[in-house]
């Protein structure tokens, strides 16, 4: 199945573009994650939202990135993904492997084995910290 | 197990093999049959035509006689160009994924994409 092809096909010949604002909203909205996640977690009054709506919204948003993000992945995986060389593309590949073991981890924790809540904010720091695969492109 | 936990376990698989994928990806980028394979390109199997792909020119080294149309097929997803090492060569301008470029070699070329340095190639003239 040539899942580039299709992908290139139906953002018109501009799969690179469209990865890059695909990115940058993914970016933009980890940002934003952390903003939430400060809130739920009573260390921050920014945004100006209740505890169970800052909770809700990270959760809606959270999803809508990473679907985001698993699209962007795919269209790297299915594409140029393979190279060692130069560093940056290895790097690159290195921190994309990253992020999904740090999101394995935290949905195991969270919804699969419903523990290790003081883990979260560890984990969503790992996970906002991981040198962004985008950044390393 | 209820459905729901179910369904969050195959999230978990998921994440996990797109984590190993990349690794995956790698492995298989960097087996020697694609080294083999390249190679007997290189020797005039690959025809005339040279694939951008995995951030590469594939076959990096092709011979043809003088004279002959070479094909230079973006298949990354990544924009590439054709851009001849000595100043005021060839030069393609940037190549989006699934856009060409033709070019009838009169003359050995060593070239280099602009956007990805580390991608080079050489065409050389046989006889």
């Amino acid at each position: 199945m040539d899942i580039i092809g299709l992908l290139n096909d139906l953002t018109g010949g501009n799969l690179l573009l469209w990865k890059v604002l695909g990115t940058t909203l993914v970016l933009f909205l980890a940002g934003l994650q952390v903003l939430l996640a400060a809130r739920f977690w009573g260390v921050s009054t920014v945004p100006p939202m209740t505890v169970g709506s800052a909770a809700r919204w990270h959760r809606i948003l959270g999803r809508a990135s990473l679907a985001v993000a698993v699209i962007v992945a795919v269209s790297c995986i299915a594409g140029p993904a393979g190279p060692t060389s130069p560093t940056r593309v290895l790097l690159h590949s290195v921190f994309g492997t990253l992020v999904f073991l740090i999101l394995a981890a935290k949905f195991a924790l969270i919804r699969v084995l419903h523990s290790g809540d003081r883990l979260l904010p560890w984990i969503g720091s790992a996970l906002f910290l991981t040198p962004d695969p985008p950044l390393t492109d | 197990m209820d459905g729901r936990r179910v369904l969050w376990v195959g999230v978990v698989v998921f994440f996990l093999a797109m984590a190993v994928a990349g690794p995956a990806a790698m492995v298989r980028a960097n087996r020697p049959a694609g080294g083999q394979a390249e190679a007997a390109a290189a020797d005039g199997g690959g025809g005339s035509v040279v694939k951008m792909q995995n951030i590469a020119f594939v076959p990096a080294t092709l011979t043809v006689e003088r004279g002959t149309e070479v094909v230079f097929e973006n298949l990354d997803t990544a924009p590439h160009t054709v851009t001849a090492k000595t100043p005021g060569g060839v030069d393609s301008g940037t190549l989006n994924t699934g856009k060409s470029f033709r070019l009838v070699v009169d003359q050995p070329l060593d070239y280099v994409c602009t956007i990805h340095p580390s991608m080079t190639g050489k065409i050389l003239l046989s006889g």
